[in-house]
């Protein structure tokens, strides 16, 4: 009996050793940040598909109004609409009624709740779609799977997509991890993926993928270019989330430094602090933090901006210890994307206290963007399907414009759909903004002009306390400063040179 | 030098959060021989029962009634995984056991995820939230409370295990079943009775530190690792040494980052230093034989 409590111990011991060795490789830049949550019911869709957790399909019924297509040109060629081919089937996926289209989504995992909003952006722009009459005449299938923003899992959910569910495109594709491991194979096949985050850089870099986002590392630059030239802030702080995507954002803001952009140099960076997806308290990041800054010349540790390349998650808890110690930078602190939320109000009044600062590459429905009529139509569309999402999320405007994005070059191509005939106008798209939500996107084939560095543009918002600007709510709200800008060296990891 | 005492004393509010699971984890393997992998996904839970139930625009109950509620709720869970779905795998090998503590894990994470989202929700706090400021840094009153009330908790499960006939029966049970029952043991009951204290345990802890870790479905989860290598330093068994070995992890947590050496800073040449530094901690401890150094103390715990 001693020996079998023995032999169960064991047992035990390994299984927690492994738990534990598992938890450290979760940790790491080599992790792609993104992913994607959701996997619930659309109201007015048929929803089918069956077997496999947050796997469906939405057949149901139009048309989004969005930007207005530009003209050809460019190393691509153009593309001239070609309508012969109404009710035939032109390519895999494409029937004379539906057109299939797929994406893979971190629905479980460490990020689902970062990038949860995306799959509800995809979702409700093509069910609008369908709901106006479909592209061409063609419904829109749109099959999906979680893969847990594992990369090996999101790899063979894509090769699913494409070889055993024949989809003939794919969508937004959030879970990066994933796509990112199966780049080569999609380059092979000429599967086009239309709208994806641009978090990471690899998706610029690659053939077959058209980000509908700005880059991590321009969002860094255009974060750094309002806080040297609004704030006229001099020395920063960097807190970043140990991810790919955190570790690009810390990799920018350091060879901008080198580089001299912005008149800043090598010691303008006075703290640099990864933390884990995991990271319990800040009170020691913020000790820690303050002790470099001291030792790099920051006499009271207090630098002039604090950039916060991380989770709102994370973020909340950061403010709430900063607010217990009292600590703030001196000239503001310089959220990512990722904290453009109505909960990071909600829950860090620090942060509206301190005017926190925030990026989106989209144009939220606040401030002068309000009453804009494509945001106007966002607004409405994404209400119509889910009421009770925060609709400044640039995650849910990532995939509501990247599925923009999507069907307007399948409206561009005409009824004769065929995935050759996609790549040549993803790539001849000059001056065109889809669903009118960004800055007028052109992308060329790799090599020529911009590639496929469609977006190079950011807004910065701020948050703000109820009284300010006409905020009425009681948590505060998010102001976007006008002077945004683009990244001149939104193809240069190393500027100034 | 001052650093680095900021930051120790800075590590011990993260241990207490692996500490308080860590607790719950000694607690039911020590009685039942099952390493509850499920601790983190108990935990989250019951914070988020409190949240639904606390919550003005969620069910509105008084905090204190829903504090008592949620208990009763932990307690319920507890039961059914015992009597549902761990008794009649009793006289399966235990890693059947411990398996099926992941999958409750898995099936906690999905419904949570389900029924709040994935998004952080507010969780009530019990405690008082200022802020006590000293020396340059700054330790939440709640941090302060939980952690004293965490070695509270601690002093109970020992006197339990130690001076009461319930204790006595569990590690009767835990020891060897059959002979338990022919002394007349209600081995049943005790069985229950261990996972309904392990969870109320869990929930207590979930409801404490849920509003400083963030309540998420993952959130828990993912402080639930460090807690069961801090259950290891005490061989599963020992929750004296659980708890300190929890406060070594929080402290390594806390300064490992800052650590300087000339000009060779850890943080920027050891990317994931602190999970490295756990995992190696516990394989160290683990050859080292935590027996030998602990000895005859650990050795009685384990009888």
């Amino acid at each position: 009996m001693r020996r079998a409590g023995r032999i169960d111990r064991r047992i035990v011991l390994s299984v927690v050793l492994g738990l534990i060795g598992t938890a450290c490789t979760i940790q790491g830049p080599r992790i792609v940040l993104e992913g994607q949550g959701g996997g619930e019911g659309v109201p007015g869709v048929v929803q089918t598909g069956a077997g496999d957790p947050g796997q469906g399909t939405v057949v149901g019924g139009t048309k989004v109004g969005g930007g207005s297509v530009g003209g050809g040109g460019g190393g691509g060629g153009p593309i001239v609409a070609d309508d012969s081919c109404k009710g035939k089937a032109t390519d895999v996926g494409v029937t004379g009624n539906s057109i299939k289209l797929g994406s893979t989504f971190a629905i479980s995992g460490p990020v689902s709740n970062i990038s949860g909003p995306i799959l509800k952006g995809v979702q409700a722009y093509l069910n609008e779609i369908n709901a106006t009459g479909g592209v061409h005449g063609r419904k829109v299938e749109f099959k999906f799977y979680d893969d847990g923003w594992d990369a090996q899992r999101g790899k063979s959910k894509i090769k699913q997509l494409v070889e055993q569910d024949k989809v003939f495109m794919l969508v937004s594709v959030p879970s990066s991890n994933g796509l990112d491991a199966a780049t080569g194979y999609l380059d092979q096949k000429k599967v086009p993926v239309l709208g994806t985050s641009g978090l990471i850089e690899t998706q610029f870099k690659a053939h077959m993928q058209w980000p509908v986002g700005t880059s991590t590392r321009s969002a860094a630059r255009i974060g750094l270019i309002d806080a040297t030239q609004r704030l006229q802030a001099k020395t920063f702080a960097i807190v970043w989330l140990d991810l790919l995507a955190g570790y690009e954002a810390r990799e920018a803001i350091f060879e901008a430094a080198k580089r001299g952009f912005q008149g800043l140099n090598e010691k303008s960076i006075v703290a640099d602090r990864r933390i884990s997806i995991s990271e319990p308290s800040f009170e020691s990041v913020w000790n820690d933090v303050q002790n470099q800054a001291r030792k790099n010349g920051v006499a009271d540790g207090r630098p002039d901006q604090i950039v916060l390349a991380i989770d709102p998650t994370n973020a909340i808890k950061a403010m709430q210890a900063a607010e217990r110690l009292g600590f703030r930078p001196k000239k503001g602190w310089g959220g990512a994307a990722p904290l453009f939320l109505d909960l990071v109000l909600r829950d860090a009044p620090y942060a509206v206290k301190t005017g926190m600062t925030a990026g989106t590459a989209f144009f939220p429905p606040v401030g002068q963007f309000a009453n804009q009529p494509a945001v106007k139509k966002y607004v409405q569309v994404v209400r119509k399907y889910f009421a009770d999402v925060d609709l400044n999320n640039p995650y849910l405007q990532g995939g509501y414009t990247g599925a923009a994005l999507a069907i307007d070059v399948l409206e561009k191509v005409g009824s004769c759909v065929t995935r050759e005939r996609v790549i040549q106008a993803a790539n001849s798209l000059t001056n065109h903004a889809p669903a009118g939500l960004t800055n007028p996107l052109t992308f060329r084939p790799l090599g020529e002009g911009p590639g496929h560095y469609g977006n190079t543009y950011g807004l910065v918002v701020q948050a703000v306390p109820k009284g300010t600007a006409g905020c009425t709510r009681s948590i505060g709200c998010w102001n976007v400063i006008p002077a945004s800008s683009s990244d001149p060296f939104y193809k240069d990891p190393t500027p100034g040179r | 030098m001052k650093f680095y005492i900021q930051n120790i004393i800075l590590g011990l509010p993260i241990g207490v959060i692996w500490a308080l699971l860590a607790t719950s984890v000694v607690m039911i393997y020590r009685a039942s021989r099952v390493l509850n992998l499920a601790v983190g996904g108990i935990s989250m839970i019951s914070a988020y029962m409190l949240f639904q139930m606390a919550n003005d625009e969620r069910w509105g109950i008084p905090l204190p009634i829903a504090v008592v509620l949620t208990i009763l709720f932990a307690a319920a869970i507890g039961w059914i995984i015992e009597r549902i779905l761990l008794r009649p795998l009793r006289d399966r090998p235990t890693l059947v056991s411990v398996i099926m503590t992941i999958g409750i894990l898995s099936l906690t994470t999905e419904v949570a995820s389900m029924v709040w989202t994935v998004d952080r929700q507010p969780a009530p706090n019990l405690l008082p939230t200022g802020a006590i400021r000293f020396w340059g840094i700054a330790l939440g009153v709640d941090q302060i409370l939980t952690f004293f009330i965490t070695m509270a908790i601690v002093g109970v499960v020992i006197y339990l295990f130690r001076a009461t006939t319930l204790g006595v029966a569990m590690r009767a049970v835990s020891d060897d079943r059959r002979a338990a029952l022919l002394m007349g043991v209600p081995v049943d009951r005790v069985s229950s009775l261990t996972w309904i204290i392990g969870s109320v345990l869990g929930a207590i802890a979930g409801i404490l530190v849920a509003p400083q870790v963030g309540l998420t479905p993952l959130g828990m989860v993912f402080q639930s690792i460090p807690a069961l290598a801090a259950a290891l330093f005490g061989g599963l068994v020992s929750i004296e040494l659980a708890f300190g070995g929890a406060m070594v992890l929080g402290v390594l947590w806390s300064v490992l980052p800052g650590v300087e050496l000339g000009a060779w800073r850890l943080h920027d040449h050891v990317i994931g230093v602190q999970q490295i530094a756990i995992f190696a901690l516990v394989v160290v401890f683990l050859v080292v034989r935590w027996q030998q150094l602990f000895g005859s103390a650990a050795k009685e715990e384990e009888i």
